[in-house]
């Protein structure tokens, strides 16, 4: 916390306002480049695995904000059902794996908070499709819905790994360039 | 004291942190309602759909080789489907030139004008059966509009129009209902309606109506929003209990949504 005392305010916010240009292009990516891909890649949860990279490399505060924000423009974009109430509860889960189980900042914490995340929000998901099949009684396959969540997870997975150190590396190396270098944390977390 | 002032200080940046990220949306947002900055926004998302698409039917193709049987039937498919548009055509044209011999008073056929858009944003959810066009109501669009692909199938109707963009909602939507009928057989009429994947099922079909595998569904134009004849896919399969009241039938459609990215929005056919 001491650091960050010595880190520039406006570069700070600056850096942020770079984060939400980040957010626009990445929604443009998911709905635009992943959502044309064939099945089961056009499932990636893009948004959710840059969410939990930057709740956890940057700031617990605007990865919670990415996750809820970004289930609740698609859906008011009118690109899916029920995606903002899962962004909500994933960003709330997000927030309690980081804060409660894995508080280190290695790889394999940030693998452990996506993991818990892409399972809560797949879950939040289907749970939400429940009730909706129950008010507007429209069919739902549930057992397609249950393997697509399995995928969803697993490409999740798959995302932090093939791309997380990457991200990673470039977030660090932002943060070095626009923040101030050697700063761990937007936010101390408790040791 | 020094603990409440380290708390203070944390909730300022992350205040800080939260108004920073959200003036930027919200910039962006009021941006968006400036069609000329919402239109150039959204030829980039076309773009990038374009893009998307293109690296997506690599991937189909490397998935899938030439040489394998789902290829070699999906050729077949292919002949099928360029077959059955060309049926559809043909029979559409026949009725229309017996109506014309019937009524001597019609001598202009006013076919209605189409609005070619392009798909701007696809839906994230499970079943992707909704797509972001970049037209609307400033370009003449329509809710209840047949958005049509290739020459003359139907991909889906306008569920719901803004100012620059809408969202189509494709055949294979669970909430898609659109009376239907077998080319051919103008009396056999149904309900077509969308379930898991690109399968669909035509339901309250008469027990009396003829119907097999391979038959091609067209729409009957009976709901008033989308003109007859427009292919809307094969019949893979019927269901008939005697017992039942009515058939149903499977449906495949006779495309990838994924792959298209232009489309033809008709306006409902008298408008």
């Amino acid at each position: 916390m001491d650091d960050l005392a010595h880190s520039p305010p406006a570069r700070r916010m600056i850096t942020n306002a770079l984060y939400a240009v980040l957010f626009i292009i990445t929604l443009a990516l998911q709905t635009g480049a992943v959502a044309s891909l064939p099945e089961p890649y056009r499932l990636f949860p893009l948004a959710l695995v840059m969410g939990v990279i930057v709740l956890h490399e940057r700031s617990l505060v605007l990865g919670a904000l990415w996750l809820s924000l970004s289930g609740f423009i698609l859906e008011a974009r009118g690109l899916g059902d029920g995606l903002a109430i899962a962004g909500i509860v994933a960003s709330l889960a997000a927030i309690t794996l980081a804060l409660s189980v894995f508080v280190k900042r290695s790889f394999w914490a940030l693998l452990g908070v996506g993991i818990g995340t892409a399972v809560t929000y797949v879950v939040a998901r289907i749970l939400w499709l429940f009730v909706w099949v129950i008010f507007t009684r429209t069919p739902v396959q549930f057992g397609s819905l249950i393997e697509q969540s399995v995928a969803v997870v697993l490409l999740a997975i798959l995302g932090i790994f093939i791309f997380g150190a990457y991200i990673r590396r470039f977030l660090r190396w932002s943060r070095d360039k626009f923040v101030s270098k050697g700063q761990l944390y937007d936010i101390s977390f408790p040791q | 004291m020094a603990k409440f002032r380290s708390t203070s200080e944390g909730v300022r940046k992350a205040g800080l942190t939260a108004a920073a990220f959200l003036s930027v949306i919200l910039i962006f947002w009021l941006l968006m309602q400036v069609p000329a900055f919402a239109k150039f926004y959204e030829r980039i998302e076309a773009g990038i759909v374009r893009a998307g698409t293109g690296v997506g039917n690599g991937i189909a193709r490397v998935t899938k080789p030439e040489q394998s049987l789902a290829a070699q039937f999906q050729s077949c498919q292919e002949n099928e489907r360029v077959l059955a548009i060309d049926g559809s055509e043909y029979n559409t044209l026949r009725r229309e030139v017996q109506e014309l011999r019937s009524l001597v008073a019609y001598t202009n056929r006013t076919e209605a004008e189409g609005i070619v858009t392009h798909v701007v944003a696809r839906a994230v959810d499970e079943d992707a059966t909704r797509v972001m066009i970049d037209k609307g109501t400033l370009d003449g669009l329509q809710k209840g509009s047949a958005a049509v692909i290739d020459d003359g199938v139907l991909f889906g109707m306008v569920e719901e129009v803004r100012e620059t963009t809408s969202i189509v909602r494709l055949v294979a939507n669970a909430q898609s209902n659109i009376p239907a009928a077998v080319l051919g057989k103008r009396r056999t009429i149904g309900l077509v309606e969308g379930r898991e994947g690109a399968l669909l099922v035509m339901e309250f079909i008469p027990q009396d109506a003829e119907l097999g595998n391979g038959n091609l569904v067209v729409t009957s134009g009976l709901d008033g929003l989308v003109r007859e004849g427009l292919v809307i896919g094969l019949v893979t399969e019927v269901v008939s209990v005697e017992s039942a009241p009515f058939q149903q039938a499977f449906i495949e459609l006779l495309y990838e949504p994924r792959e298209w990215t232009t489309l033809l929005i008709l306006p409902p056919p008298g408008v």
